[in-house]
């Protein structure tokens, strides 16, 4: 399906099953001991978590966001739920964070009237403006919990447009990103 | 365009669903601008819809945006050529009956990028 929707990469839940060309959004850091780490003790923790699937660790949280450093990441993507919640104060303490990606999704605004969603391209500018000052990633998702509720490529593009982001630099920065984040996760065992 | 979805709801109800949002999110007038057509609708749960290329951005966030959920599978500047593509990923799509849709040849008046 997600070859139809120009999708190349999804991120979905974990379910102890790995495929191709998925990245799996789990709630907290994967602690699978590799061979690699049990015969070098002195690997860093942050090797420990080594899998052999690429993940993301999602947070809606914000006790966990502030847990967060640049240093030793809790979480790797914080979901937005509430504009009304993610304030300046949040702001500033997510700004000397950096490297975060924080994340909208489509899902929740299906049901909104045509109000709140003016409303909410209007708060995607600005959040984007905010990530492109902060280096944090945006990254706009559907929130899809069915193959009903997932969304094209070309819709991505046509929402990302109106919101004034350019789509090609967006798919750019979120391939790149999600690339740095996910890779150094993976224990190839060879 | 060809958009999937699920639910109880008829291909007129799917216009109407899309004409409404497009209404609420970009205005009534753009909507009629738009020229939001159905041409076909055969399959279960597919529905192909035309609507002039200016209003394409507008039409495809109003159905990512609509409730209850369509996708846009599929889109073409010509009907013969999205039941090519639609009939590609049929065996994907799993919807059966895309290859009865569409009547070759037929020609609508918008274009898609590739």
């Amino acid at each position: 399906m997600a070859n139809i929707l120009e999708i190349d990469i999804l991120g979905i839940d974990y379910r102890y099953k790995v495929e191709k060309n998925i990245i799996y959004r789990v709630n907290r850091k994967q602690l699978s001991p590799s061979p690699l780490v049990a015969s070098s003790p002195s690997l860093s923790s942050s090797s420990i978590a080594a899998t052999t699937y690429p993940y993301l660790v999602v947070s809606e949280k914000i006790e966990e966001l502030l847990l967060s450093s640049s240093s030793s990441p809790v979480i790797d993507i914080f979901g937005i739920r509430s504009f009304r919640d993610f304030n300046d104060d949040l702001k500033k303490k997510v700004k000397k964070k950096g490297g975060i990606g924080l994340e909208v999704t489509l899902a929740d605004l299906r049901k909104s009237d045509g109000l709140q969603v003016g409303k909410w391209f209007s708060q995607i500018r600005d959040l984007y403006k905010f990530c492109r000052s902060s280096s944090c990633q945006f990254i706009l998702s559907s929130g899809a919990n069915s193959i009903e509720e997932m969304v094209s490529g070309r819709s991505f593009d046509a929402i990302l447009k109106i919101c004034d982001i350019k789509p090609d630099r967006y798919w750019q920065e979120l391939g790149k990103w999600i690339e740095s984040k996910s890779q150094y996760k993976v224990f190839i065992n060879t | 365009m060809a958009i999937l979805y699920s639910g109880q709801t008829d291909e007129i109800g799917i216009i109407n669903l899309i004409k409404k949002r497009n209404s609420e999110l970009f205005g009534h007038v753009a909507t009629e601008k738009s020229s939001i057509r159905l041409i076909q609708s055969k399959g279960t749960n597919l529905v192909i819809i035309r609507c002039k290329l200016e209003g394409l951005d507008n039409i495809l966030s109003a159905i990512a945006l609509s409730y209850p959920p369509l996708i846009t599978l599929d889109m073409s500047g010509t009907l013969k050529r999205l039941r090519k593509r639609l009939s590609i990923r049929n065996e994907l799509t799993k919807v059966n009956t895309v290859d009865n849709v569409f009547r070759t040849g037929d020609e609508v008046s918008f274009a898609a990028p590739d």
